[in-house]
């Protein structure tokens, strides 16, 4: 607890203390925002290099060191440079605003993202609730700015990326239902606690398949990638995106996929639990990367779904198994199988 | 569909933190109104498949 200053003299002393609080730097440094805009640096190169090597391609290669490693800052240098381009009649406000609103809605539930037994902004009591009532703003505000970009394609773009996103929400929702069943509680932090014996991707293998990949189609990530499909749709609901609105537009789907990833971690792998070797917060940015690998390796791949087969198997597949999965997970804690690993 | 299955969702969760708490013949009823919400869920899927109307 920082006291506010009541003397000019106080104010040097006050300024000091808060910029070493935990707080400020859980915010401002790690977990905050400056770890994420570095994660999500290194994973726009990451991607390339990744999906570069399944088609064996080179990737990145003049910008920087070694392996272009420094091509991120490129790419951010030339789009803020930009001339951003407005659409004739486009809603002026909502077209600059949403990704912002994006950004904000991509990074805030971090705060309740546990990063290490320490390492938390906000140890929420319902975190797992808070998570999806923010990732289930993102279609509507992707609606939105489709509407006001004031074009067909983007339009299209974003009813598609409703349709998608309403689809696979409820499996995302009745999958992690599971996870709320073994572990007890909506707290984050406690869900990874009641990870140390056993990581719940064993008990719960099924509701891991749903939840991966309903989260693939939240993220619009290949095969589900329908709301930006090139052929059809030019680039979906950014079509008309440019500069900077197109940077910040993907820095949000990127704080997005490692939001995704880092969920999956606490839920299905056992946080940042792991050999004592590495710090808690290691193990954790390991894990979320690894999954983040496992959400990339399909754009490189796998084809396109129709759009039909995609809301298919959106309502009668994963919805079913998730549904069957809730009743496995009551039985398996009922009959005390798992009760070997204080579950 | 997305609608009721939202809904009910949010008291799953509910009925999920308190399940050690309370008495299986409780949880029995949840898992009954769960199959139940199955019916309908079950319906919509026959007729969208029919249909192949999606």
């Amino acid at each position: 607890m920082v006291n506010l200053p009541t003397t000019p003299a106080d104010v040097l002393p006050f300024i000091i203390a808060v910029v070493t609080s935990h707080t400020f730097i859980t915010i401002v440094f790690f977990p905050g925002f400056i770890h994420l805009v570095i994660v999500v640096m290194f994973l726009t190169w990451y991607e390339r290099k990744v999906l570069a090597r399944i088609q064996l391609r080179i990737g990145p290669l003049y910008a920087g060191g070694p392996g272009g490693i420094l091509q991120p800052i490129a790419d951010g240098v030339k789009l803020i440079f930009k001339e951003v381009i407005v659409p004739y009649k486009a809603d002026k406000p909502l077209f600059l605003g949403i990704p912002l609103a994006l950004v904000f809605l991509a990074t805030l539930p971090f705060a309740v993202i546990p990063f290490g037994q320490h390492w938390v902004i906000a140890n929420l009591d319902v975190g797992l609730v808070f998570v999806f009532a923010m990732t289930s703003l993102f279609p509507s505000m992707i609606l939105i700015f489709a509407w006001a970009s004031n074009s067909k394609y983007p339009f299209m773009g974003g009813l598609r990326s409703l349709f998608q996103q309403v689809a696979y929400e409820i499996p995302m929702w009745i999958s992690a239902l599971s996870i709320v069943l073994l572990a007890g509680s909506l707290n984050l932090s406690d869900i990874v606690n009641a990870q140390q014996k056993i990581w719940f991707i064993v008990p719960a293998f099924l509701s891991f398949i749903v939840f991966f990949i309903a989260s693939m189609a939240e993220l619009e990530r290949l095969p589900f990638d329908l709301p930006e499909a090139e052929p059809e749709l030019v680039a979906g609901w950014y079509t008309e995106s440019s500069g900077a609105v197109y940077m910040v537009i993907f820095l949000a789907l990127y704080m997005k996929l490692y939001l995704m990833s880092s969920l999956i971690t606490v839920l299905f792998l056992g946080g940042w639990w792991g050999p004592a070797f590495l710090p808690q917060p290691v193990w954790f940015i390991l894990k979320s990367l690894a999954v983040a690998t496992f959400i990339i390796i399909p754009r490189g791949v796998y084809p396109r779904l129709r759009v039909d087969l995609l809301i298919k198997i959106g309502w009668s597949r994963l919805l079913i198994i998730a549904l069957a999965n809730v009743f496995l997970t009551v039985l398996l804690l009922s009959t005390g199988v798992l009760s070997a690993w204080g579950l | 569909m997305f609608v009721v299955f939202d809904v009910v969702g949010m008291f799953l969760f509910a009925w999920g933190i308190s399940f050690r708490e309370i008495p299986y013949d409780d949880s029995l009823l949840v898992l009954l109104f769960l199959f139940l919400l199955g019916a309908p869920l079950a319906y919509a899927l026959r007729m969208a498949l029919r249909r192949e109307n999606w």
